[in-house]
C-alpha cells in the first residue's frame, strides 16, 4: 500500500510539458484499434462508422476503460515499442484538485495523469524507468481550454506481449468529478483530404476559387509544400495533428484537372488530381427555429416558456440586425403555431403588438402546424385542425398563414396535403431528424431523406385536385446541434461546402438549398451569433451566398423560380414514427374515438342546435386531442429512467391530453342533445349524425329508467330487444334517416323471440355467420357465411397463428409465445346478440378475455379483447393474429381523404414495415371480402411481425423496400422498444375492439361509411312519449358517392361549414334543402366564404370540398 | 500469416470458349498486390506471335527460333501496351518491363501445331503512389479475340483465382484489398460501363454490406437471389427497347480472417442486344443514405465519357451516331 503511495506521488509530480512527436520506434504502433469495455460514443465529429470513442470520469461508475492495440509480431526486435492514439481531456473544472487517472499497459500500473489546468500544462510527459506517457495537444476545443491531440506510450520490449495485441487500461479516481478522458478509436496516419471548394471567395486580387487541403500530419513539426502543376505555389511550417490550408485560384469557367502535389519535410509526395468545376451560384437558405418539442428536454410548461423566450430573444435579433446585409437579417421561424397561442395570451400589449409588429415585417415567420404531428394516429377530421389556431390568427390579425414546417418526424399520412391546402396552406417543409453516422442519415427516419431530401415536388392529394410543393432536406432539423457540426460560427462554412460539393456531384438541378438551423438541442434558441457569421461570409464570398429566411421566404423564392420544372407525385408517405403511440395503446385509443366524438358533438350542434356553439369548449377539446397526436410523448429518458420524476411528470401530462380529450367530446356530445327529463322512460329517439341512412345495434343506458322489453317503432311494429349483463337494453334500429331521427316506444311486456341466433360452448352463430372457436385456444377457428360468394372459413386453417390469437415477443418479434389454458363462457344470449367470452393466461399480463359478439342480422363480428397488463420495461410487443383465406386478396387500407393500396399508392421511401390504419383494413378479390375495423389500435402489419424488422441489421437497418402481398394481418397494439421518448411500460385493463365484416365485392364507399359508423354510432335519447323528435336545421336532398364528414356552424351562428368528400372512384354530387330558401358558397380555405356555387355540388372522384351555407 | 481465401461464384457459363475453333489469343496472369507496387507476371502462348506480329512458317510450317525469339521480344511491348492499370480516377499507373523468360523457344525452329505448347512469360511493375485507392485492371489486346485470365495475389497469396479479363471486362478491386472491410470503406462504388455494338456491359464493384443494404436478404449466400434483384432493378434503354442484364460473374472477395460482411463484390452484368445500338439510356437507380452517388466511366463505342449517376440523374444518354461522329 505504501509503496502505491508513494508511486502515485512520483507519477503526479512527474506531469510537464512536452511538445515533440515523440515517437521511438519505426514504424509506431496503433494506440487504440479495438474497443474492449467503458462507455462508448459513436456520433462524435471525426468519428466515421464503425469507430468510436471511450470515455472515462474521475467518477464512479464509469470511470473505467480499455481497449487494444494493433498487434505487435512475435519476432518484434527493437528495443522499445512506440504506440500512438488520439485523445482528448478535459480542462480541470476545480483547478486545486485536477481529476487523475491511472494507466495500465498490460494489467501493470505504469503511470498516473491528471487533467490539465489550462492550455499551457495540455501538453506533458510522464516517465516511468524506461517507459515514457506524452500527450501532445495539437487544437483545443472552441471556447474551452478541453484539449486534443495524440498520446504517445514508449514502453520496452520486455513489457510487450509478442504476437499479442496490447491491452490498456485507463482508470479515473473515484472523485465525484465530471472531468473525463476520451481516447478515440481512430487510425493515426498522415493523410490529406482535398476539396474544391464550391465557393468564389473575394480577394483583394478579384474572386478566387479555393482547394480546401485538410491534412492530418501523423509525424515531427515539419514544413509542408505545395506545388500546383509541378510549379511551387506555397511552404508553411506543420505541427502534428490536423491543419487545413486554402489554396486560392483564379475561378474557372469550364471544367479543369490540376495536380497538386503535397510533399512535407522535402519527401513524403503526395499527388492528387482535383477537378476545379465553374462554381455555381448556390444561395443556401437557413431557415432558424427550435425545433419544438413539447416536453422530452423540459416539462410541457418550462418548454413553452422556452419558446416564449425564443420569440423574444428572436425579434430582439432581429431588430439588432435589421441593418444588415439582405440576408444577413435576422429571422425566426416559429415553426408551429401551439407556443403562439399562450404567448399573445400572457404578453402584455406592448409585447404582444411587439410580436405582431415582428410578424408583420418577416422577422417571425409562421406556419400553420400547431405541431409536429404524427399524422398517421390522426382522423380526417382531426387533421383538419391541426392549423386550426393559424387560421385563428389569419382571421384576428389579417396574416396569411400559406407555410408548413414539421421537424423531425419522418413520413405523413396522404391526407396531410388535403388538410394543408384545405387551410390555404401551399408549402410544406420537412426536416426530420439528422444524425450522419446512421444508415439512412437519421435516427427511424427509414428511406425518407434517402427518397426526398433535397428532392422538392408538388405533392397531390388522391383526387389529384390539391396540391402542396413539398421539399425535404437531405441534412434534417439537427444537423447543427453541438454534437454533430455544431452552430456556424464554431463549424465555419466548411460543412456547408462540402454539402454544396455534393449536390454538385449528385447533379442537384437548383441554385437554391434549403437548411434547416436549430442549435444546442432540440427546443434550441436563436443563435446570436448566426447573422456575423452570414454577413462575414457574404463579405467574403461572391458564391455561395448564404441567407437566413423564413420558411415562405424560401418556398416563394423557390417556387418562383423553379415552380413549372417540379414534378407533382401522389401517394401516402406512410409514416414511420407512430409505433411509439403502442406504447400507452390505451390513451391512443381514447383520443382517436375522442376526436370522432368532438366531430360528432360538432355535427350535432350545428344540425340542431340554433343556439351559439360552444366554441372555447371545442378548441379545448380538440386542442387536447391534437397535443396527444404531437409526436413528443415525455421524457429523453423514459425509457432509461422510467420511474423518474421527470419522466413521470412529463407523461402525467402527455396522458392528461388524451384523458381530458376523452371527458370533454363526451360532455360536448351530452350537451349537444341531452336526454328529455322523465322518471319512467318510455321512448326514445335515435339520432344519425351521418349523410346516409343507417341500421345498427343501439344501446339504451342502465341509467335510463325503462319498465319493459317492448320495443315498438313508430310504425307499430315490435322489434327484438335485449337486457344485457351491464343492465343496458339493446335493438336493432333500422333505416335512421341521414341527419334525422326515429323514435322507439318502450312498453312493460317482453321481447319478441328470434328462432336465428344461437350460441352454444364453441359456437356463435346469427341469420348470416357462423363463429366456431378453437376449443384448446380460443382463436376462432372458422367463419362461415350463407354468401353463395364464399365457400370457405376465410380463415388460413392451416395457419399456426391462430385468428385473433395473442401474441407476445420480445424486440423484433424474439421469442414468440401465445396466449393459453382457454376458458370459455356465454355472457350474452338472447334474440338481438349472443356473446362468448374465453379467458386465457397470457404472457405480459395477468390475463387476457376476448369475448366474439353476434348481432342479430348482421354480417358483423363484434371482438373486445382485453389485456390486464402488468409492468415489463423488457422489450416486448403484443400483436393480435388475423390470417385470412381469401384467395387473391387485396389489401386496401383507410386513411384520412384516401383508400390506400401498399405498394401501388405509397410514394417511394413509404414506411412498409407497418401501416397506419384509419378505421379499417379490407382484404377482398373479386367476390369476396372482409373489412376489419381496429377500432382503437392504429398500427397494422401485412404479412409478418415486420415492425421492428429493420432492427435485425443495426449496420444496414434494413427497412422493408418492396411490399410483399399477403392476407395475413396483425394488429401490433404494444410496444416500448424506443430508447426515449415513449413509455417504458404500460399497465392495467387495456381494450381492443375489433369489428369484423364480410361482405361481396369491395365497395370503397360503402366501406367508408362502415368504417365511420363504427365511430360515430347512433345517438339514443330519452324523450317524450308524445314529444317530436329532433329535427335538423338542414337536411341532404340528394347525396351520391359522397359523405359528409362534418358540420360545422361558422363563428357568426348564421351560416353552416359542410365538409364533403368522394370516396370512390367516380363523379358524386350533393344538395342540401331546408325550410327556406338556402345559398351556396365555397369555403376552401381559412373558414370563409368565397365565391357562389350552384346548389348541386360536384365532386370528382377523392375530391374533398368545403362549403359555406347559408340561409 | 494471413491466409486469403478467394471465393469465385460463376454465375453463367464463360462464353468465350465457344469461339475455340477461331484464332483466339489466351493469356494467364499473375498480379501481385505489394505495398507500393504491383508485380504483374503475363504467360502467353507462342501461339500468340503468330496473331501479333508477322511470321511466315517454312513449307513445312516450322518457323525459325531466331524469328521466333525477334517477335517474342517485341511481343512484351506488345502486352505492356495491351495490359493496364487504372486509378480511381481512369487514369493509366506507368509500367516497367522488368523480365522476360523465352527460354522455351530453344534453339530450333517449331512447328506452328507446337507452339500452343511454347509457354512465353513476362513481368512488369506498376508503382503505385500515395492516394490511390483503386485498381482497374485492363487488357486491350487487338486484332484478334484475346481473353486473359487474372490470378490476384496479396504478397503472394491468392486472393482470387481464373478472373476472365477481356477488353470489355476490366477487373476492379481495392488496393489494399485486406482492409477492404473498414467501415469508412463501405461506401464506395467502381462502376464501368462499356457499350459496343454488340452488347452493353457494366462491371461494379462495392462492399458486400453496400450491397446489403440495397438487397436486404436473409441468407445473403443466396446468390441467385442477388442475380435475381440485380437483373430486375438495373434495366436500361436501348431504341426505346427495355433490355434487362444478365448478371454473367458474380466474384465475393474476402480475407480469411474477415467476417463475410467484410467482404468486396465484384459483378459483370451483362445486356445482350439484338442490333446495334443507337440510343442507349445506362440506368441505375440504386441510392441510399451511404452511396447517394457514384461516378461511372463510360467506354461508349470507344469514347471515354465520365457520368456521376445520382438520384438527380439516373440516366446517362448515349447516341451512337453522334459518337462516331466526334470520334472521327
Amino acid at each position: 500500500m505504501i509503496s502505491l503511495i508513494l508511486m502515485f506521488s512520483t507519477f503526479a509530480a512527474a506531469q510537464t510539458i512536452n511538445e515533440n512527436w515523440p515517437v521511438i520506434s519505426s514504424p509506431y504502433y496503433q494506440g487504440f484499434e479495438q474497443k474492449v469495455s467503458g462507455v462508448e460514443l459513436d456520433f462524435l465529429p471525426g468519428l466515421t462508422n464503425g469507430q468510436v470513442a471511450l470515455l472515462a470520469r474521475a467518477n464512479k461508475g464509469e470511470n473505467e476503460i480499455s481497449f487494444k492495440t494493433s498487434l505487435i509480431e512475435n519476432d518484434y526486435q527493437d528495443e522499445i515499442a512506440s504506440f500512438v492514439w488520439s485523445t482528448s481531456t478535459s480542462v480541470a473544472l476545480i483547478k486545486e484538485s485536477p481529476s487523475q487517472f491511472d494507466f495500465y499497459f498490460n494489467d501493470q500500473l505504469l503511470f498516473t495523469f491528471e487533467n490539465h489546468q489550462d492550455s499551457s500544462s495540455s501538453s506533458w510527459v510522464l516517465t516511468s524507468e524506461q517507459s515514457t506517457l506524452h500527450f501532445v495537444t495539437t487544437e483545443y476545443a472552441k471556447g474551452t481550454s478541453d484539449a486534443f491531440g495524440y498520446m504517445f506510450l514508449n514502453v520496452p520490449k520486455s513489457s510487450l506481449n509478442l504476437g499479442e495485441r496490447q491491452t490498456i487500461r485507463i482508470v479515473g479516481h473515484e472523485q465525484e468529478s465530471m472531468d473525463w478522458h476520451m481516447p478515440f478509436g481512430v487510425p493515426i496516419v498522415s493523410r490529406q483530404d482535398v476539396l474544391a471548394e464550391p465557393a468564389i471567395a473575394k480577394t483583394t486580387d478579384g474572386p478566387k476559387q479555393r482547394v480546401r487541403v485538410e491534412v492530418y500530419h501523423a509525424g515531427a513539426p515539419s514544413t509542408i509544400q505545395f506545388k500546383i502543376d509541378k510549379e511551387f505555389f506555397r511552404k508553411e511550417p506543420i505541427k502534428p495533428g490536423k491543419k487545413i490550408f486554402y489554396l486560392k485560384l483564379p475561378p474557372v469557367q469550364t471544367e479543369k484537372i490540376i495536380q497538386l502535389e503535397v510533399s512535407i519535410a522535402g519527401h513524403s509526395r503526395t499527388s492528387h488530381s482535383v477537378k476545379l468545376s465553374p462554381v455555381r451560384n448556390y444561395e443556401v437558405y437557413f431557415l432558424p427555429h427550435s425545433h419544438v418539442d413539447i416536453g422530452f428536454t423540459h416539462s410541457q410548461d418550462d418548454v413553452e416558456k422556452l419558446q416564449w423566450r425564443n420569440f423574444d430573444l428572436g425579434i430582439e435579433l432581429a431588430e439588432k440586425t435589421k441593418d444588415y446585409p439582405d440576408g444577413a437579417q435576422f429571422k425566426w421561424n416559429a415553426e408551429i403555431t401551439w407556443a403562439i397561442e399562450g404567448y399573445l395570451e400572457q404578453a402584455s400589449p406592448e409585447k404582444k403588438e411587439r410580436f405582431l409588429e415582428a410578424v408583420r415585417k418577416g422577422w417571425i415567420g409562421l406556419d400553420a402546424l400547431i405541431a409536429s404531428q404524427l399524422t398517421g394516429l390522426q382522423r380526417e377530421e382531426e387533421m383538419m385542425n391541426n392549423q386550426r389556431f393559424a387560421i385563428e390568427l389569419s382571421e384576428k390579425y389579417g396574416f396569411d398563414i400559406n407555410t408548413a414546417m414539421i421537424s423531425d418526424v419522418p413520413g405523413y399520412s396522404w391526407g396531410t396535403v388535403e388538410s394543408l391546402a384545405k387551410s390555404g396552406v401551399n408549402y410544406f417543409s420537412s426536416g426530420p431528424n439528422h444524425m450522419p453516422h446512421l444508415p439512412h442519415g437519421g435516427y427511424q427516419v427509414g428511406y425518407t431523406m434517402e427518397a426526398w431530401g433535397d428532392i422538392p415536388f408538388y405533392w397531390a392529394s388522391a383526387s389529384g385536385k390539391e396540391k402542396v410543393l413539398f421539399w425535404m432536406t437531405s441534412h434534417g432539423y439537427s444537423w447543427f446541434h453541438s454534437w454533430s457540426v455544431d452552430i456556424l460560427s464554431k463549424a465555419g462554412g466548411d460543412p456547408i461546402l462540402r454539402h454544396l460539393s455534393e449536390l454538385e456531384n449528385q447533379g442537384y438541378p437548383y441554385d437554391l438549398v434549403q437548411l434547416r438551423y436549430t442549435v444546442g438541442n432540440d427546443n434550441g434558441p436563436p443563435d446570436e451569433t448566426m447573422p456575423d457569421f452570414i454577413r462575414e461570409w457574404n463579405d467574403t464570398y461572391e458564391w455561395p451566398k448564404m441567407r437566413i429566411a423564413t420558411n415562405k421566404e424560401m418556398m416563394v423564392a423557390f417556387e418562383e423560380r423553379y415552380g413549372d420544372q417540379l414534378p407533382v407525385y401522389k401517394g401516402d408517405f406512410t409514416p414511420y414514427w407512430e409505433d411509439g403511440a403502442a406504447s400507452s395503446a390505451l390513451e391512443t385509443g381514447l383520443n382517436r374515438k375522442s376526436a370522432d366524438r368532438i366531430t360528432q358533438a360538432e355535427t350535432l350542434w350545428a344540425l340542431t342546435k340554433s343556439e351559439s356553439i360552444p366554441a372555447d369548449q371545442l378548441d379545448d377539446a380538440w386542442r387536447n386531442v391534437l397535443l396527444y397526436s404531437e409526436h413528443t410523448w415525455g421524457a429523453n429518458i423514459s425509457k432509461s429512467q422510467p420511474d423518474s420524476e421527470f419522466t413521470k411528470s412529463l407523461w402525467d401530462v402527455k396522458q392528461a391530453f388524451a384523458l381530458d380529450a376523452a371527458e370533454q367530446s363526451k360532455q360536448l356530445l351530452q350537451s349537444a342533445m341531452a336526454s328529455s327529463e322523465m322518471e319512467v322512460v318510455d321512448a326514445v329517439q335515435v339520432f344519425n349524425t351521418s349523410s346516409w341512412t343507417r341500421t345498427e345495434l343501439v344501446t339504451i343506458p342502465a341509467d335510463l329508467n325503462i319498465k319493459g322489453l317492448k320495443i315498438i317503432d313508430e310504425d307499430g311494429n315490435q322489434l327484438a330487444a335485449q337486457k344485457l349483463s351491464s343492465g343496458e337494453v339493446v335493438f336493432v334500429a333500422t333505416d335512421v334517416p341521414a341527419w334525422g331521427a326515429k323514435k322507439y316506444f318502450i312498453k312493460k311486456g317482453n321481447s319478441i323471440e328470434s328462432t336465428q341466433m344461437n350460441v352454444e360452448d364453441m359456437l356463435i352463430s346469427n341469420e348470416k355467420l357462423a363463429i366456431q372457436l378453437n376449443p384448446a385456444t380460443g382463436d376462432i377457428a372458422e367463419i362461415k357465411t350463407n354468401s353463395s360468394a364464399s365457400n370457405t372459413s376465410l380463415i388460413k386453417q392451416a395457419d399456426t397463428l391462430g385468428f385473433n390469437a395473442y401474441w407476445y415477443t420480445g424486440l423484433n418479434k424474439s421469442n414468440p409465445r401465445k396466449q393459453n389454458n382457454a376458458r370459455f363462457e356465454i355472457t350474452e344470449k338472447g334474440p338481438v346478440v349472443n356473446k362468448i367470452k374465453v379467458y386465457s393466461d397470457a404472457p405480459g399480463s395477468e390475463g387476457l378475455t376476448r369475448e366474439i359478439m353476434l348481432v342479430t342480422g348482421s354480417h358483423q363480428i363484434f371482438i373486445t379483447n382485453t389485456v390486464d397488463k402488468v409492468r415489463v420495461i423488457e422489450d416486448e410487443n403484443v400483436r393480435f393474429s388475423f390470417p385470412f383465406d381469401i384467395p387473391d386478396g387485396k389489401v386496401r387500407i383507410d386513411i384520412p381523404w384516401a383508400t390506400m393500396q401498399p405498394e401501388k399508392d405509397q410514394l417511394k421511401g413509404a414506411n412498409k414495415n407497418f401501416y397506419s390504419v384509419q378505421r379499417w383494413v379490407d382484404i377482398s378479390n373479386e367476390n369476396i371480402g372482409v373489412t376489419l375495423a381496429p377500432v382503437e389500435a392504429p398500427l397494422l402489419e401485412i404479412g409478418n411481425m415486420n415492425g421492428q424488422n429493420w432492427m435485425a441489421d443495426m449496420d444496414v437497418r434494413p427497412w422493408i423496400k418492396k411490399y410483399e402481398p399477403s392476407t395475413t394481418l396483425f394488429s401490433w397494439t404494444m410496444n416500448n422498444a424506443w430508447f426515449v421518448n415513449y413509455k417504458a411500460f404500460q399497465e392495467g385493463l387495456i381494450p381492443f375492439h375489433y369489428v369484423l365484416k364480410t361482405h361481396g365485392k369491395f365497395d370503397d364507399l360503402e366501406t367508408k361509411k362502415w368504417g365511420m359508423a363504427l365511430t360515430q354510432p347512433l345517438i339514443v335519447k330519452a324523450i317524450g312519449k308524445k314529444e317530436a323528435v329532433t329535427k335538423s336545421l338542414i337536411n341532404i336532398k340528394e347525396m351520391n358517392n359522397t359523405v359528409v364528414t362534418s358540420v360545422r356552424r361558422s363563428k357568426e351562428g348564421t351560416a353552416y361549414i359542410v365538409r364533403l368528400f368522394n370516396p370512390t372512384d367516380t363523379k358524386g354530387n350533393a344538395s342540401f334543402s331546408s325550410e327556406v330558401a338556402l345559398t351556396y358558397y365555397n369555403c376552401e380555405s381559412k373558414d370563409r366564404k368565397s365565391e357562389k356555387i350552384q346548389e348541386v355540388i360536384a365532386l370528382d372522384p377523392w375530391e374533398v370540398k368545403t362549403i359555406w351555407i347559408e340561409k | 500469416m494471413k491466409q486469403l481465401l478467394a471465393f469465385v461464384f460463376l454465375l453463367s457459363s464463360i462464353y468465350g470458349f465457344s469461339e475455340a475453333l477461331h484464332p483466339v489469343s489466351i493469356t494467364w496472369i499473375t498480379a501481385d498486390l505489394q505495398d507500393e507496387r504491383v508485380l504483374l507476371t503475363i504467360k502467353v502462348s507462342a501461339e500468340d506471335l503468330l496473331y501479333f506480329h508477322e511470321l511466315t512458317p517454312d513449307s513445312l510450317f516450322d518457323i525459325s527460333s531466331d524469328n521466333l525469339l525477334k517477335a517474342a521480344e517485341e511481343h512484351g511491348q506488345v502486352l505492356q501496351e495491351a495490359f493496364s492499370l487504372l486509378n480511381q480516377d481512369g487514369n493509366r499507373i506507368a509500367s516497367r518491363f522488368t523480365h522476360s523468360d523465352l527460354s522455351a523457344i530453344g534453339n530450333t525452329s517449331i512447328n506452328v501445331m507446337d507452339l500452343t505448347k511454347t509457354t512465353l512469360s513476362y513481368k512488369f511493375e506498376f508503382d503505385l503512389e500515395a492516394g490511390i485507392e483503386f485498381l482497374t485492371f485492363e487488357q486491350n489486346l487487338v486484332g484478334v479475340p484475346a481473353i486473359s485470365f487474372l490470378m490476384l495475389t496479396k504478397n503472394g497469396n491468392v486472393l482470387i483465382n481464373q478472373r476472365e479479363l477481356r477488353s470489355d471486362k476490366p477487373f476492379t478491386i481495392k488496393r489494399d484489398a485486406l482492409s477492404f472491410g473498414k467501415e469508412e470503406d463501405q461506401h464506395f462504388m467502381i462502376s464501368y460501363f462499356t457499350v459496343s455494338d454488340t452488347r452493353v456491359t457494366h462491371e461494379i464493384t462495392l462492399p458486400l454490406k453496400l450491397l446489403k443494404s440495397f438487397i436486404q436478404l436473409e441468407n445473403f449466400e443466396d446468390l441467385e437471389a442477388v442475380k435475381n434483384f440485380i437483373e430486375e432493378n438495373s434495366a436500361i434503354e436501348v431504341d426505346e427497347k427495355i433490355i434487362s442484364p444478365i448478371v454473367e460473374t458474380f466474384t465475393l472477395l474476402n480475407g480469411e480472417n474477415a467476417p463475410l460482411d467484410q467482404s468486396l463484390v465484384n459483378m459483370q452484368i451483362v445486356y445482350p442486344l439484338q442490333n446495334i445500338p443507337n440510343h442507349v439510356l445506362l440506368r441505375w437507380e440504386l441510392y441510399n443514405w451511404r452511396m447517394r452517388w457514384f461516378e461511372s466511366i463510360i467506354d461508349a463505342f470507344g469514347l471515354q465519357k465520365k457520368h456521376n449517376f445520382s438520384r438527380f440523374q439516373t440516366e446517362k444518354e448515349i447516341v451512337r451516331d453522334s459518337l462516331i461522329l466526334e470520334k472521327n
